[in-house]
């Protein structure tokens, strides 16, 4: 069992010798979004899932090093002090109470006797996508904000090896390069990476020269830094120093200020800076391993706008698992123990799904229908009946079999509409996700018509909705198709999910359309939904015309003027 | 059919049986300290394992057509399943018994909860059980010496986690004296608190396993500890309430196992009740406050 928890997005994984048994968010069982805490809540739905005891475990891996860690936050607090008083006050009380302890925390609390083994950030988010990779050999590069003291990494995998080649360290960091521009532009750290990458396209990046060089220095070699002059980690207000402002010459936005031109220009500069800065890293690793097969992990591989490029301008192929973040760092702390212990076997891989969370067995979904006196109707083919709740232009929302593993939904727990028509995301916005007006709204799409629609990429499928791709019939696909004429697609086959295919499939009878919206079920600031209970609670919470629990169909009743009644 | 408009907040959550560890974090609001309202805990096939009401305590809705009765304390009280105390209403008619349990909650919470509870709702008879929280194991002799030094005379003489318990047990009362107090039972007796007793801790299912303290593993000192620490517990509950003119129901002597066969009879672990005692546990409680429901 591999656990991430106590930084941001806890989450639990459990594997065993040649699969991936379960992994979960904390946050989709607790509704706390980015739910740091001791993930109780996903080791017991891992456990009941796979119908273990805590003790049937072999061994819990937690997916960093505690000591290195602290290590790095009291040197932030020798090197910044008086700057660093709230690292002192705050953050290293609460480290030393939590996360140093948990081993013993998993003894006390879960009445755990077997081994609890450390590994290091880097390694865990290296081990999560070499080894759920298609790849033998391929580079594994790794970028976030900070582990222990790494902010980036290049691993070398091998069969089932992972040997660290490069790591740059604190401060300089591409993660939290762009963690404080989210800030500067008025978004919540953690949260408004994607909103800066939504935001981007609808900008120029004229702040580019005025970013690199100055701020983000790139060597020939591939590294990087950030001039710390304009920077303040050490500070819990904002993480950007006085000179940026000045540097800039564009004051920060406020959360409740409007977006204005050079909101979007500073966004697409940042955007373009990172991409850039990517895009130095590869070329010297491809030259230097004769390989363009990479892996990427860390919360800067959810940027589907940098992925693409790097596929696009690099001609490399990419592997990225869906939860690419800190929470992925649970899978990687348990595939790196246990391919440790495997280093000289034939080489394995763990086959990669994305739907690895709880599933509600459908006593439980009646259940929860009945204690709640909600009529309902159990279908024989819900696909066809979605499928004609979507052609008339309804909202439909559907939670099927386990949830889905990362931050997006992926067909597990979604909201679906027709792309057809540009009008469905104001509509969406305005009736159910009450987000910014700027950001897209992803498709599924028929794995096998995939091509017709979208730019491949190279790739076969793409099933994590890692990329944004080139949308090939814009006019059909108005609501899904953002403003630089691309789309953040997941491609379904009738294998990986035969629930949400058949309702495309469906779909396209009707309309010859095989794509759909898919965004994901939950309402603004909310987790994604996991149970019956929290679908029923968003549906109800919002404009969702009609809900869909495995194949029972939940109706709003109409109001008078047609639509359903929130 | 459709669902007519529905208020969100309204409804009620649905959870699937979880593990203890993980069943507590879906109950319990960290942040008030209480049990959550409106959740009801089902199996995989759908069938209830217990509900809490609208008040935030396990068992039914709130019955105004009742009078109310409810048990306060830690998980000796919450119990599995829907616990011990709502079978006392098959026993008492026209009145209502709802659980008031929390596993693991420290009595200063407990009596927090009943407390708050009975400002806001009117409760004809609070039963309360202290419960065994916090129960501190004593420090090692060096550093018991240390603290000691730093304490009254009259606290050094008490265990860790009992020294306010008078104190706190008297204004609660004074407070919510429409009250009976209820010692808390253990498996343990004197005859056995010394002896290795690891022979007795079996796997198994309700019926057939015993543990040592939940989750915690087999260890012989701390038998005595624990046996001590309840004792001493128990004994200033009788005090304070002997002093005060409450009723007291004395479950730990009620239950006494030092001259059973087997003292695993009635427990499933050295603290908690078997499930299958729960219709005794429920008769001796509604024995002792029959007259006080008349």
């Amino acid at each position: 069992m591999g656990i991430s928890c106590y930084y941001h997005d806890s989450a639990v994984a459990l594997v065993d010798d040649s699969k991936i048994l379960f992994a979960i968010h904390e946050e989709r069982l607790s509704r706390q979004k980015h739910d740091a805490r001791f993930p109780v809540l996903g080791i017991g739905s891992a456990l009941h899932a796979c119908g273990v005891r805590i003790n049937d475990i072999d061994r819990i891996v937690f997916y960093e090093d505690p000591k290195l860690k602290l290590g790095r936050l009291w040197d932030q607090v020798i090197d910044d002090w008086p700057r660093s008083r709230r690292i002192f006050d705050d953050d290293l009380p609460r480290f030393v109470r939590h996360k140093l302890p948990i081993a013993g925390q998993l003894r006390a609390q879960m009445g755990f006797h077997h081994p609890v083994e450390f590994s290091e950030h880097h390694r865990s988010h290296a081990a999560s996508a070499f080894f759920t990779s298609p790849f033998e050999r391929a580079v594994v590069v790794t970028l976030d904000g900070v582990g222990e003291y790494e902010t980036a990494t290049v691993h070398l995998g091998e069969d089932n090896r992972l040997r660290k080649v490069r790591s740059i360290h604190f401060p300089h960091s591409l993660g939290l390069f762009y963690s404080v521009f989210t800030q500067y532009l008025g978004f919540e750290v953690n949260e408004g990476e994607y909103k800066v990458m939504g935001l981007a396209p609808y900008g120029r990046p004229v702040y580019l020269e005025t970013l690199i060089g100055p701020i983000l220095k790139l060597q020939e070699d591939g590294a990087f830094s950030l001039n710390q002059r304009f920077f303040d980690f050490s500070s819990h207000e904002r993480h950007y120093a006085p000179g940026l402002v000045a540097h800039l010459g564009i004051a920060p936005r406020s959360p409740d200020e409007p977006v204005t031109e050079r909101h979007c220009d500073l966004a697409a500069s940042v955007q373009q800076a990172l991409e850039t800065a990517i895009a130095g890293v590869l070329p010297p690793l491809m030259r230097e391993y004769g390989t363009s097969d990479f892996c990427f992990a860390g919360g800067v591989a959810l940027n589907c706008t940098a992925n693409a490029r790097m596929i696009r301008d690099l001609g490399i192929r990419s592997h990225i698992q869906p939860a690419a973040g800190d929470a992925g760092g649970a899978l990687g702390a348990a595939l790196q123990s246990v391919m440790r212990s495997r280093e000289e076997e034939p080489t394995r891989r763990y086959p990669l799904d994305a739907y690895l969370g709880v599933e509600y067995p459908k006593p439980v979904v009646k259940a929860t229908l009945s204690l709640n006196n909600i009529p309902f109707r159990e279908c024989g083919d819900i696909a066809e009946e979605l499928a004609d709740a979507l052609v008339a232009g309804k909202v439909v929302a559907i939670l099927h079999g386990r949830d889905e593993w990362g931050p997006r939904a992926l067909g597990a727990r979604s909201i679906l509409a027709d792309p057809r028509a540009p009008e469905m995301k104001d509509h969406l916005n305005a009736k159910i996700k009450f987000r910014e007006e700027f950001r897209p709204f992803a498709p599924v799409v028929k794995k096998e018509a995939y091509g017709e629609w979208f730019e491949t990429l190279g790739m076969p499928e793409s099933p994590f909705m890692l990329y944004t791709h080139k949308a090939l019939r814009p006019n059909q696909t108005a609501a899904v198709t953002h403003v630089d004429g691309t789309s953040r697609v997941q491609t379904v086959s009738a294998e990986q999910n035969p629930y949400l295919y058949r309702i495309l499939d469906a779909f396209e009878r009707r309309t010859g359309v095989p794509v759909l919206i898919n965004t994901s079920f939950n309402l603004r600031g909310e987790p994604i939904v996991s149970s019956p209970s929290d679908a029923l609670k968003t549906f109800f919470a919002s404009g969702i015309d009609v809900l869909a629990l495995e194949d029972v169909l939940i109706e709003k009743e109409a109001s008078a003027d047609g639509s359903a009644r929130d | 059919m459709a669902a007519r408009a529905i208020d969100a907040a309204a409804l009620r959550t649905v959870h699937v049986s979880a593990v203890p560890e993980a069943q507590k974090a879906l109950y319990f609001d960290e942040n008030r300290a209480e049990m959550r309202p409106n959740l009801v805990f089902v199996e995989p096939t759908g069938a209830i394992i217990f509900e809490t009401n609208e008040a935030g305590l396990k068992g039914g809705p709130l019955d105004p057509n009742h009078k109310l009765v409810v048990v306060w304390g830690d998980s000796v009280v919450f119990g599995a399943g829907w616990g011990w105390p709502c079978l006392i209403d098959r026993l008492a008619p026209g009145w209502q018994f709802l659980n008031g349990g929390i596993e693991g909650d420290h009595y200063a919470n407990i009596l927090r909860r009943a407390a708050e509870f009975n400002r806001r709702h009117p409760v004809s008879l609070n039963l309360l059980m202290l419960g065994w929280h916090p129960f501190v194991p004593l420090p090692p002799e060096r550093r018991r010496a240390r603290r000691s030094a730093a304490r009254s005379a009259e606290r050094r003489r008490l265990r860790p986690g009992n020294e306010d318990i008078r104190s706190d047990l008297t204004r609660f009362l004074e407070t919510v004296p429409s009250t009976a107090v209820l010692t808390v039972p253990t498996a343990l007796n004197p005859q056995i608190i010394d002896r290795d007793l690891s022979s007795f801790i079996v796997e198994g299912d309700d019926r057939s396993a015993f543990r040592f303290m939940g989750k915690v593993r087999y260890q012989m000192a701390g038998q005595r500890q624990g046996f001590e620490h309840i004792v001493e517990r128990n004994a200033m509950a009788r005090e304070v309430c002997d002093t005060a003119g409450i009723r007291l129901i004395d479950l730990f002597a009620t239950f006494d196992t030092e001259n059973l066969a087997d003292f695993r009879e009635h427990f499933i672990d050295m603290i908690h009740f078997r499930p299958s005692a729960y219709p005794l546990v429920a008769q001796r409680v509604y024995d002792g406050i029959q007259d006080l429901l008349a």
